[in-house]
């Protein structure tokens, strides 16, 4: 099991992937999170890539912050 | 060899007699990493009195070798030039030595703190409440204090509940998914940075949701009412934010 750091370039597009600005990186991403679930990794989020992202979250960012809240592999 | 071609390493506790040969091979093994140019740099002899370990540099190597030399003094150097330079420290350290590294000239380049430099302190411990998340490996104990304990990856966390309350509750998901555990901590930081925690008294808990990191993107993505696709450049809206008008100077 290693630690994997988000920045920001990854988290706001994990849950928006037509996101805009950031190139085409949802296949990628997801393979990306396949390859972290398959050697059970855990992604760090630091304070200051979540306070970013829920920036622009708009009304999901309570609902988001719930589900980052409650698992366990975040 | 003409002395404008000569580094001295000078070992204060040394004496030529009390040197250890082995020890010498390992000093002069990272002195040649530190001044580099390895096939231009000669061990050429060592001088009485203090162990003063004299290097010869080929003429072609001086300058090279001079600003090398310069650039581990200001703290700037090659990594392996730096590693040299710290892996000396700690010899020095360990043998209760200091020393200081001779240019041609006579001029004092590099000074090697070792025996001087400050002791690495132990701090703590510190109490403070927070949160630790796992399996539960262990719940049970016949005192008023019940122990519980936590694994999170290799770690083991030995903790503490009071109360037989949340004790059985958390006796439900001993070994069944991850809970995350709220309480007050004692914390201790070791003299290498690390920290390690004494105690952990459990206040409360609540268990997490394990499913597959693809299974969260789902949940995720299935939330509405998020802004940023009506960005035209989200990144470079970050890096707006990041941005401080006052640093535009």
């Amino acid at each position: 099991m290693a630690f994997v750091v988000f920045d920001s370039s990854f988290l706001i597009p994990l849950p928006v992937p037509q996101v805009k600005g950031v190139e085409e990186v949802d296949e990628r991403l997801l393979h990306l999170i396949a390859t972290l679930d398959r050697q059970k990794d855990i992604i760090i989020v630091p304070t200051p890539t979540l306070s970013e992202t829920l920036i622009g979250a708009g009304d999901a960012a309570p609902k988001y912050l719930d589900i980052l809240n409650k698992t366990s592999r975040l | 060899m003409d002395e404008k071609s000569q580094y001295r390493l000078k070992i204060d506790v040394f004496s030529v007699d009390s040197l250890p040969m082995g020890r010498l091979a390992e000093y002069m093994a990272e002195l040649a990493q530190l001044l580099g140019e390895r096939e231009r740099v000669h061990f050429s002899h060592l001088e009485p009195g203090s162990a003063v370990l004299v290097s010869n540099i080929e003429h072609p190597a001086i300058p090279k070798v001079a600003e090398r030399v310069h650039q581990v003094s200001q703290g700037d150097g090659p990594k392996e030039a730096m590693q040299a330079f710290k892996n000396l420290d700690n010899m020095l350290a360990k043998d209760n030595a200091v020393a200081v590294l001779i240019a041609p000239g006579q001029t004092n380049v590099i000074e090697f703190p070792g025996r001087t430099r400050p002791k690495p302190v132990r701090y703590g411990p510190f109490r403070e409440v927070g949160t630790l998340d796992g399996r539960i490996i262990r719940v049970g104990g016949r005192d008023e204090t019940i122990p519980v304990w936590i694994k999170d990856g290799d770690v083991e966390y030995h903790c503490n509940v009071r109360g037989e309350d949340v004790a059985r509750r958390l006796a439900a998901h001993y070994l069944n998914g991850v809970v995350r555990v709220r309480g007050n901590g004692k914390w201790l930081r070791e003299e290498n940075g690390s920290w390690v925690l004494q105690q952990f008294d459990i206040a409360d808990f609540e268990v997490l949701d394990d499913s597959p990191l693809s299974e969260v993107v789902g949940k995720l993505r299935a939330v509405e009412g998020g802004e940023w696709h009506e960005s035209n450049d989200a990144l470079r809206d970050v890096l707006g934010l990041r941005r401080d008008d006052r640093d535009r100077h």
